[in-house]
């Protein structure tokens, strides 16, 4: 941390009024240009500053204070311009009493501090010639080690061209300008090391992805390594004797890698291909993602805050230096004019990513062949089965790997979710605090874009049905400002998204009002709480009155299930009348590996999803009975079921006809459940879904095909497009004649 | 220094800038000749003669085990794993028209493609590849049925042999349509 950072958070004691720079700029940033009494106490803490400070300081905070004072008298028709340069000059003003602070302590502390955005300089001393003291040897040696550094931080710079987000490119830049800074100051070398100073630290905003090199940016970096040279080479011609000459707009440049932004640089130019990562907008968010402070102690400051600005709050709570919050206030302001910002890795298509994924995946089939293979095993070939084994282990790990490769946070879906809830919120005219835990919680990333329209409808749902409005909550003895969670973790092999919030909860005498209006049900007489439930994801089911724009569109929350299904997914929901309601989503890890049972139908096999199985069995003979002699049902749990038989469904010859004989497997929910015959289970198997679209087209009853571990293809069946192909053809009579059609 | 040159000499001379300008006729001969040619692919199916043009082939591999896919049509046998990607089987035999046998170790499974879309065709045996001058190849003969000549592009006459030519773009089609209606 910055050790030399004017404003400490002790003494920052508002009560007080003694405001630093530092203090005024956060303030600044957050101050309306209507809220006079602000801009009265900034006038007076800036006056008070500008008493005890040099006179370049001085000058800067005087012209804010006169702006200030034009805008409390209402002498300006654009009061948030004028605020706006004031905000500019107080940033001058810091800069300025930095660098003078610096002049005093650079001595004693010659080592930068690496996140500092604008560094203390010491003034440039014009010498004309280098410092007595000074090794000419040694100076000859950095000169060659410099002319070395300068070249590599070229390349580094021009590989940052063509990859923006080249952290090691970045790297390799910062820290061969640290190593020139080091070794300038030592030898003596006043502005060679001031220079490489401003420019390490301009360096390491880029490296902190506080800004990005690109456009402005970029050009600023080019022009510092040119100026650099041009300094190495002046000393280089004093070792000859010759005067040391400062190069032309050696100042300026340095002014310019202080405050860039001052001078109007910025990232424009900048053209990033492919979607721009959403990137944090609450300062607590900016904050966080810098490592600067825990996720946690920033929601307890904000909880805290009351009226005043969070920026504030987080400084008092002692949570992150003021410093720090000004530059993340900067950085906001930057961000709000939409600007994408870089990403700290390398871009891989992601077909690319799957067809690796296919590869070790056949690597893995491939290598359980060879292990099976009888000379393997037979053991009269020690050396070679234990070659298999260990190669074994490779390909394993591999695969978890590749796996791991294609993992995300769901940070990027969670910020989406927070940007939502604050303008659904807002367009409601109310105040809602959306608290994430466990943002950091992976997802494979074809899941990401996947589950992002369920969350933002049940996002919705929560505001819109579930929070109240503060008059209603106060009523109900709630704090006034609702809260909805959404928590993220790993269970047992599945993600779990939970969206809670504490509103209204789900109404049983509602739901059971409504579903009997849209006459799903004749009456909720020996209905269970969870079946009641249940009813709201009927299709077509809706509790909203009133139909607003944020929700209630006419599509329910059946789009949610049924979206969350196609995923593999569960859904579950788990409320308290008037406490609140909690939607729990239960996904898997990642869609490419799908976890199934293996089912033999005559000489067939079949992938049953096990996420699709609710359990198997073999019928008692009089359990099994028949509507008006077709129709096969089958008594399980006290309900009668329907039997489809999957050969008859897929015309396969030479299976097990009797019931009695054959498995059943209860697949399906609500009216959809149904008995499936098959012939036996023959294990449970991890395979990777193969879209079968591709010149082959949609197969009913057939979601995508999967390489078995023979190297055979299987198939993995869609229990729901089964329920639905039977019913289709319930006839079982046409069943066998379409048969016979298809298969000659 | 300036020296004369003989008439004779020039001439020399302006031969050999016209050679050097305009290399070899026969070889630019063969250059054409070459453009005019096509190379096939020759396999049997019962006892007839078919060609694919190379260039629509991915690779040829031996028959694996096939799975059946439910519902399809019948010239589909079923779909195969190819080096992790799922292909599907087209029965050339079922689309000819000939008589169904089951697969022999002769049998072969050739990988096509033409854009977006790939199967791959079962045939009783992969005989060779051969270079045929594209003047050779006539059009379909009128006498095949309407849905078979529709999958015939062309024949030739190789040492007797007369080999169809399988337009797999048509093959393909049908496959792509099927599957429209289907959906």
């Amino acid at each position: 941390m910055d050790e030399r950072t004017p404003a400490k958070t002790s003494e920052c004691n508002m009560s007080q009024e003694k405001l630093t720079l530092n203090d005024i700029a956060a303030l600044i940033v957050q101050i309306e240009p209507t809220d006079l009494a602000d801009l009265i106490r900034v006038g007076k803490g800036l006056n008070r500053i500008a008493e005890s400070s040099p006179p370049s300081v001085q000058k800067s905070i005087r012209q804010a204070v006169k702006k200030i004072g034009r805008i409390t008298g209402g002498k300006t028709s654009d009061p948030s311009g004028l605020l706006a340069s004031i905000g500019v000059l107080i940033e001058e003003a810091m800069d300025a009493m930095e660098q003078s602070t610096a002049e005093k302590t650079s001595d004693s502390n010659p080592r930068p501090d690496p996140v500092s955005t604008v560094g203390p300089s010491a003034e440039v001393k014009r010498s004309d010639a280098l410092p007595p003291e000074a090794d000419m040897t040694l100076v000859g040696d950095f000169i060659a080690e410099s002319l070395d550094l300068i070249a590599s931080i070229e390349a580094a710079l021009l590989k940052l061209e063509s990859e923006p987000g080249n952290s090691e490119a970045v790297n390799t830049a910062f820290r061969a300008i640290h190593t020139i800074k080091g070794t300038s100051a030592f030898l003596g070398l006043d502005s060679i090391s001031a220079f490489t100073h401003r420019a390490e630290s301009f360096f390491s905003r880029i490296r902190d992805k506080e800004i990005f090199c690109s456009g402005g940016y970029a050009d600023l970096a080019l022009r510092s390594v040119d100026m650099l040279k041009d300094l190495i080479k002046t000393t280089h011609n004093a070792l000859g004797g010759e005067p040391i000459v400062e190069p032309d707009g050696l100042d300026d440049l340095m002014a310019l890698l202080a405050a860039p932004e001052a001078a109007g640089i910025s990232e424009d130019g900048f053209d990033e291909s492919g979607e721009p990562e959403e990137m944090p907008h609450r300062l607590g968010d900016i904050l966080v993602g810098q490592g600067k402070a825990d996720r946690q102690e920033i929601e307890a400051a904000a909880t805290e805050k009351g009226d005043q600005p969070i920026g504030l709050a987080i400084v008092r709570s002692g949570t992150a230096s003021l410093a720090e919050v000004g530059r993340a206030l900067r950085k906001q302001r930057r961000m709000l004019g939409t600007e994408p910002a870089a990403e700290s890795s390398v871009r891989v298509r992601t077909d690319r990513l799957d067809r690796l994924m296919e590869m070790v995946g056949e690597l893995v089939i491939g290598h359980s062949m060879v292990a099976q293979d009888e000379t393997v095993n037979s053991r009269t070939h020690p050396e070679l089965y234990r070659k298999v084994n260990q190669t074994g282990k490779i390909v394993r790990q591999m695969q978890d790997l590749c796996t791991s490769i294609r993992m995300v946070p769901l940070k990027a879906t969670v910020l989406k979710m927070a940007r939502l809830v604050r303008d659904l919120a807002h367009r409601r005219n109310t105040v809602i605090n959306f608290i994430p835990v466990g943002e950091n919680t992976e997802i494979d990333r074809n899941m990401v874009d996947l589950i992002n329209d369920p969350l933002v409808h049940l996002v919705r749902n929560a505001v819109d049905h579930g929070i109240e409005p503060p008059e209603e909550r106060e009523r109900n003895g709630k704090p006034r400002i609702g809260a909805l969670v959404l928590r993220a973790f790993h269970s047992g092999g599945n993600v779990v998204v939970e969206i809670s919030d504490d509103g209204r909860g789900l109404d049983r005498a509602k739901i059971v009002q409504k579903a009997i209006a849209k006459g799903l049900i004749q009456s909720d007489k020996d209905m269970s709480e969870r079946e009641v439930i249940d009813l709201i994801f009927q299709p077509g089911f809706s509790t909203a009155d009133k139909v607003s724009d944020v929700s209630g569109r006419g599509v329910g929350l059946d789009v949610v299930k049924k979206a969350v299904e196609s995923l593999r997914g569960r859904i579950d929901v788990s409320s308290e009348f008037g406490k609140g309601c909690t939607f729990s989503l239960c996904l898997p890890l990642t869609m490419a590996i799908t976890e199934g049972m293996l089912v033999k139908v005559g000489h067939q096999r079949y992938i049953l999803p096990t996420t699709n199985i609710d359990m198997s069995f073999r019928p008692d003979g009089h359990a099994l009975s028949t509507i008006a002699g077709r129709g096969e049902t089958v008594i399980f749990k006290d309900k009668l079921l329907p039997i489809f038989r999957l050969h008859r469904l897929f015309s396969i010859e030479g299976a097990i006809e009797d019931p009695t004989r054959g498995l059943l497997i209860i697949i399906g929910e609500g009216n959809q459940r149904c008995a499936l015959l098959v012939d036996e289970l023959v294990g449970q198997q991890q395979v990777v879904a193969k879209s079968l679209e591709n010149g082959i087209g949609k197969v009913q009853g057939i979601s995508s095909g999967a390489i078995l571990g023979d190297g055979r293809v299987g198939l993995i069946l869609d229990p729901q497009e089964i329920a639905a192909l039977a019913r289709q053809t319930s006839d079982p009579g046409a069943v066998r004649e379409a048969a016979c059609h298809t298969r000659a | 220094m300036k020296k004369e040159l003989l008439p004779e000499r020039m001439d020399q001379i302006a031969e050999a800038a016209e050679e050097m300008a305009y290399p070899e006729e026969d070889l630019y001969e063969r250059e054409e000749l070459k453009e005019q040619t096509r190379q096939i692919i020759v396999f049997r199916l019962h006892r007839e003669w078919y060609g694919v043009e190379i260039t629509k082939v991915r690779e040829v591999t031996r028959v694996g085990k096939i799975t059946y896919l439910p519902s399809s049509p019948g010239y589909i046998s079923g779909i195969v794993n190819l080096r992790g990607k799922i292909l599907s089987v087209t029965d050339l035999k079922t689309m000819m028209g000939l008589p169904h046998e089951d697969p022999t170790d002769k049998s072969r499974v050739i990988a096509v493609e033409s854009g977006m879309l790939e199967t791959g065709l079962l045939v009783d045996e992969v005989v060779e590849s051969i270079e045929v001058l594209a003047s050779k190849i006539e059009p379909t003969l009128l006498t095949l049925p309407v849905e078979q000549a529709d999958y015939i592009e062309g024949q030739c006459k190789i040492d007797d042999r007369l080999i169809a030519l399988i337009s797999i773009e048509r093959i393909l089609k049908k496959g792509s349509a099927n599957e429209e209606n289907r959906g």
